[in-house]
């Protein structure tokens, strides 16, 4: 029990976290003001534009702070702000579901060569509960790369042969070998690495951004998502919005999903027959009644929406610039290929997140599926490699020629790793690999991240990390740190806890791999 | 323990470090290190596992689990051990996920205690010097011209908005949301607070070679992106006035690449003209 700061005879419940009385505790104010107040307050929302400002600043000398009191605290003005100045400005997350495997990508083993086909000793496995697709196998079986590697750029990292052209940039990239994660399947793995949490209803990694930042650019959603066209359909999962969902904040913070074909936002045209001024006199129309239910009972969501429907209105305009493509010279049609002319395979995403970037928009993530390859692993990697090697190089060269690699972060990876011994047959020319979530390979690139550089090693069984482990939490905690957040301030109050990205288990900034 | 050892190892071997011998005491120097990151907890309102720290004698006092310093042995001293643990662990301290000591907090400690932790008489300390970056001010508080900046911000139809909560870190001028409607009238009319902006996000705006101009007096702009607009290279007489420019993004201007040559001070400097592409990066 508490007991509140302006009086100390009133005690606060102690399931309201001891919050001081609000500002509809103080009868004397007019309900206008106190009205005011909480639209303002609510979801750190005031100051978010400049009217408000003034709005805020006469209010101020009546709840007891003057506004010059008021304007020398950058908390209480800008709410949306980083804690510190931030090497990020916008981040796109090229997200590989389905786990691509460690072996034939980023983790380098060559002793593997020798063991093949032999036992996976039981003291590297340690015990290690397997999933019911390999658990019944009588035989654990090594299977080295069918890919080559070789050292490439100045940094001299490991590539795969499987990456021809992100080879070129390997001396922007930060490879991370040490990866883990608790989740041992795709949905709860994927849930993990886009929103710090396997069970559903926590806000993803853009929408905590949106919320702690606010938009670059008003004309466009601050969060966006694209799912890529796959070149081979094996063990494809689904994907929800729950991945991109803002969970407990405010829905304005979750991913606008960007589409191939005619439509890129749903329901944005206008229906055939109504014109511009007619949709905007409805959307009035509507604003004005809700409005009136704010009026009544004062649900902050009723605010979320009329925000929704003028950012709708927005995108009628700023939606089809964006995806006309016609103004891109014909160096970036050489750079991306051909492919990328065709509307949401991953070339034309990669392309469209490039667009999305320079715009300002805060998150952009695409996801690329069919990288689960239990069995069939060669061929269906050399298709997935090979549909995604290229646009993801024109990426990285298409930011870094435009100067927005700086504060631009780029990040790859799927969801967990893959198992060194094989699923299934193994053959001399085919084999398959579960799923494995002690250890998996990532790669960061640009604001902030050192270049050219490798983090984290396994054994040689690319089994168990052996040095710098890296949890999922401790990316998040660092994705944090470079646009300027401490990720144990950046908190939203739900259900009785500070929430957070990175939850209440620890998390370890990966000072190592910053610039 | 192992992240501050590197930090300092980091901070030595850089050679802008050095040490630099201090007279410091008690009463001038620990008591504010403490008051500011530990008497939260144990002070006057709160005293967690009975631990006073907010005098002489109640830190000799210790806690319910004993003495937390031993006079003369700051590795075997608790209050010491435990500020340089990994922050993760669950004994380290100030607990809570507040932020550690700085280096040279955690070194003033450490030496106050190896010279027996003396109350009334100084002891010497040698101060690592942080790297300047630290402390570095991009530039003035933007607190006592912020209403007004705002208010003029909103009028223009730009952003102004903080590069961090950190009042000297600075403003971001910022145009994304209709770049169309910033003009070289615009920066001109941005001049009562030309000090206070460090960054400029300008590509796609109609600004010309007169705006870069008005940009001259910025003197605090580290990071200019002019990319996709009508400048020349008439603004590069302006743009050698920029002092602290770190950062030039000329992408899709009508810049070239040889008159950029004279802008050789900068950290990175992007053009990017078609169709021949060209990245230039300096380093200083």
């Amino acid at each position: 029990m508490s007991h509140s700061p302006l009086d100390p005879n009133i005690a606060l419940c102690s399931d309201h976290g001891g919050e001081h009385p609000n500002i509809a505790d103080l009868p004397e104010l007019p309900l206008s003001l106190q009205k005011q107040y909480l639209e303002l307050e609510t979801r750190r929302h005031f100051l978010a534009r400049g009217s408000k400002a003034l709005a805020w600043a006469g209010l101020a000398s009546i709840i007891g702070r003057t506004a010059p009191e008021l304007f020398a605290d950058p908390e209480a003005v800008f709410p949306k702000a980083p804690h510190f100045a931030p090497k990020a400005k916008r981040a796109i997350y090229l997200f590989m579901a389905g786990a691509p495997s460690q072996f034939e990508t980023f983790d380098y083993k060559p002793n593997l060569v020798n063991q093949f086909n032999q036992d996976l000793p039981e003291s590297v496995r340690g015990g290690q509960v397997l999933t019911g697709m390999t658990s019944g196998q009588a035989r654990f079986p090594v299977v080295p790369s069918f890919a080559k590697f070789s050292r490439q750029g100045k940094s001299g990292m490991w590539m795969s042969e499987m990456f021809p052209e992100l080879s070129k940039v390997t001396d922007d990239l930060c490879i991370i070998k040490s990866l883990y994660t608790e989740a041992i399947n795709h949905e709860p793995a994927i849930l993990t690495m886009t929103t710090g949490n396997m069970f559903p209803g926590k806000p993803s990694v853009g929408s905590w951004l949106a919320y702690g930042l606010g938009a670059i650019n008003d004309e466009l959603p601050t969060f966006v998502v694209m799912t890529s066209k796959m070149p081979a359909r094996q063990n494809v999962q689904a994907l929800s919005n729950r991945l991109w969902s803002s969970g407990f904040l405010s829905p304005e913070y979750s991913a606008v999903q960007l589409r191939s074909g005619a439509e890129p936002v749903l329901y944005l045209k206008d229906p055939k027959g109504v014109t511009s001024d007619l949709r905007r006199t409805v959307i009035n129309g509507v604003n004005d009644l809700n409005r009136q239910l704010y009026e009544k009972i004062g649900d902050p969501e009723i605010n979320t929406r009329i925000s929704q429907y003028e950012m709708a209105f927005r995108m009628q305009t700023s939606v089809p610039e964006l995806t006309d493509m016609s103004d891109e010279p014909a160096s970036t049609w050489d750079l991306y290929g051909p492919e990328a002319r065709e509307p949401g395979t991953f070339a034309y995403n990669c392309l469209m997140a490039r667009r999305l970037a320079e715009r300002g928009v805060r998150f952009t993530q695409v996801f690329l599926r069919s990288w689960d390859m239990h069995s069939n692993l060669p061929n269906n990697m050399r298709t997935m490699c090979g549909n995604s090697d290229r646009a993801t190089y024109a990426l990285m060269t298409d930011l870094k020629r435009r100067g927005l690699l700086d504060d631009t972060l780029v990040i790859w990876g799927g969801e967990f790793g893959r198992t060194v011994y094989s699923q299934g047959t193994l053959k001399t020319d085919n084999y398959g690999r579960d799923h494995h979530p002690r250890c998996f390979s990532m790669w960061m690139a640009g604001a902030g991240v050192k270049p050219g550089f490798s983090f984290g090693e396994t054994d040689d069984f690319s089994y168990n990390i052996v040095k710098d482990p890296v949890h999922v939490r401790d990316l998040h905690a660092t994705i944090l740190k470079l646009f300027g957040f401490d990720h144990t301030k950046l908190t939203y109050k739900f259900q009785g806890l500070e929430q957070r990205l990175t939850g209440v288990l620890p998390a370890r900034v990966i000072n190592e791999i910053l610039v | 323990m192992k992240f501050w050892s590197s930090f300092i190892i980091t901070c030595c071997l850089s050679s802008s470090c050095f040490l630099k011998a201090e007279t410091a005491s008690f009463s001038h120097d620990i008591i504010p290190v403490l008051e500011k990151n530990c008497t939260s907890c144990h002070g006057v309102k709160k005293q967690k596992a009975g631990l006073r720290l907010d005098s002489y004698h109640l830190i000799l006092e210790g806690s319910e689990n004993g003495p937390i310093i031993k006079a003369g042995n700051a590795q075997d001293s608790e209050l010491y051990r435990r500020l340089n643990l990994n922050p993760n662990d669950e004994e380290f301290m100030p607990a809570g996920g507040k932020p550690p000591l700085k280096p040279y907090e955690i070194e003033l400690i450490k030496q106050w205690i190896i010279a027996k932790n003396p109350e009334t008489s100084t002891f010497t300390f040698s101060k690592p010097n942080l790297p300047a970056v630290i402390q570095e001010k991009a530039a003035p508080d933007y607190r006592p011209k912020l209403r007004e900046a705002l208010v003029l911000a909103e009028k223009l139809n730009i952003k102004l908005v903080p590069r961090s909560l950190v009042p000297t870190d600075g403003l971001i001028l910022r145009t994304a949301s209709n770049p169309k409607r910033c003009t070289d009238e615009t920066l001109e009319q941005l001049a009562p607070y030309q000090d206070l902006i460090v960054e400029a996000e300008l590509s796609r705006t109609q600004i010309t070679d007169k705006g870069v101009s008005y940009l001259r007096h910025f003197k605090n702009l580290q990071v200019l992106d002019i990319a996709f607009t009508n400048v020349t290279n008439q603004a590069l007489e302006s743009l050698v006035q920029l002092k602290a420019l770190k950062k030039l993004n000329v992408s899709g201007t009508h810049m070239t690449a040889s008159a950029l040559k004279h802008l050789s001070g900068l950290d990175h400097m992007w053009v990017f003209n078609e169709p021949a592409v060209s990245v230039i990066k300096a380093h200083k």
